[in-house]
C-alpha cells in the first residue's frame, strides 16, 4: 500500500511542480486578464491534487487489517 | 468469508460482456484504462514542460507525438476520441466500484469528464461545422473564452484525474468499515492466502 501512495504522490507532487512553473509563466508570458484566469484554474487544479493526498493519507483502518502489509503471493482469486 | 468472495469475483457463465468487466475482468480493465489514461497525461505534462520550463513557443509545444505527427494535436477528432474513451471507460467500469467511498470518487470523476467532454463535443461540432463560437478564428469550448487552451486542459485533466486515481486506491484498499461485497479481484486484500 505504501509503494502505491508513494507514486500517487510522486505523480501529484510532479503535478505541483508543473503547476508551478505554469504560475509564473502565464504571469509573465499573458495578458493580465488571461493570467488570472489561467491561475485561477492552475489554482484549482492544485488544490485538487493536495485533496487527492489527503484523501490517501489519511489515516483509516483497512479491510481484514491486511492492506497494510498486502500479500500479493499465494492463491490468485482469478483461479 | 474469503471463499464466499472468490465465488463473487467470477462471472457467472452466461455473463454478459459488461458484467465480466466489472468482475472477473475489472483489474484487468482498470490496469488498461490506466494505461490509456498516462498516456494521455504525459503528452500533456510533456508539453506543458516544453512550454513552462524549456520555454518553447506555445505554437511549437506539442508533447511527444505531437512533434512527429503535427496534425495530431491540431485534429479536434483526435481530442474528441479520447474525451470519449475517457467518458466511456469512466461508465463501463463503475459498477465494479461497489463500495460507497470507491464509487463516490469514481462518479465525481465522470461527472467532471462528462462535462469535458461536452467541450471537446463543442470543440469538434465547430471543426465539423466550419463556423466557430464567439467568432472566434479557431474553434473554442465555453471556458476557453476565458482560459487559454493548455491551461485549461491541464486543470481538466486534473480535476478528472485525482478523483479517479483516489477511487482506484480506495478500491484496492477498501476500508474495513465497508460493507458491500467486492466482485472483482482488484482490492489487495482478496489476493491473500485463502484461509479456508
Amino acid at each position: 500500500m505504501i509503494a502505491i501512495k508513494l507514486t500517487i504522490t510522486a505523480f501529484v507532487a510532479v503535478l505541483l511542480l508543473i503547476v508551478g512553473a505554469g504560475w509564473q509563466w502565464t504571469a509573465r508570458h499573458q495578458p493580465p486578464e488571461k493570467a488570472i484566469a489561467s491561475h485561477m484554474v492552475l489554482g484549482i487544479a492544485a488544490a485538487a491534487g493536495i485533496v487527492g493526498l489527503v484523501a490517501i493519507w489519511r489515516p483509516r483502518q483497512a479491510r481484514h487489517g491486511r492492506s497494510q502489509a498486502p500479500t500479493r503471493g499465494g492463491h490468485d482469486v482469478r483461479g | 468469508m474469503y471463499a464466499a468472495e472468490r465465488l463473487h469475483a467470477s462471472a457467472p457463465p452466461r455473463a454478459t460482456w459488461l458484467e465480466r468487466l466489472n468482475s472477473d475482468q475489472h483489474e484487468l480493465g482498470l490496469r488498461l484504462f490506466m494505461v490509456i489514461v498516462l498516456a494521455h497525461w504525459a503528452e500533456h505534462l510533456l508539453q506543458a514542460i516544453q512550454i513552462y520550463v524549456l520555454g518553447w513557443p506555445v505554437p511549437e509545444a506539442r508533447g511527444a507525438l505531437g512533434v512527429f505527427f503535427p496534425s495530431l494535436i491540431t485534429s479536434e477528432l483526435l481530442h474528441y476520441g479520447y474525451a470519449l474513451v475517457m467518458l466511456v471507460g469512466l461508465w463501463v467500469l463503475r459498477l465494479g466500484f461497489t463500495g460507497t467511498l470507491d464509487r463516490t470518487w469514481w462518479m465525481i470523476a465522470f461527472w467532471i469528464q462528462f462535462f469535458h467532454h461536452i467541450e471537446h463535443g463543442l470543440l469538434q461540432a465547430q471543426a465539423v461545422v466550419g463556423q466557430n463560437l464567439f467568432g472566434s478564428p479557431v474553434p473554442v469550448s465555453l471556458a476557453q473564452v476565458w482560459v487559454p487552451r493548455v491551461e485549461l486542459h491541464l486543470f481538466y485533466n486534473t480535476i478528472v484525474f485525482v478523483p479517479m486515481v483516489v477511487a482506484m486506491y480506495y478500491h484496492m484498499f477498501p476500508s474495513a468499515d465497508e460493507e458491500a461485497p467486492r466482485t472483482c479481484t482488484c482490492a489487495w486484500d482478496r489476493r491473500a492466502p485463502s484461509p479456508v
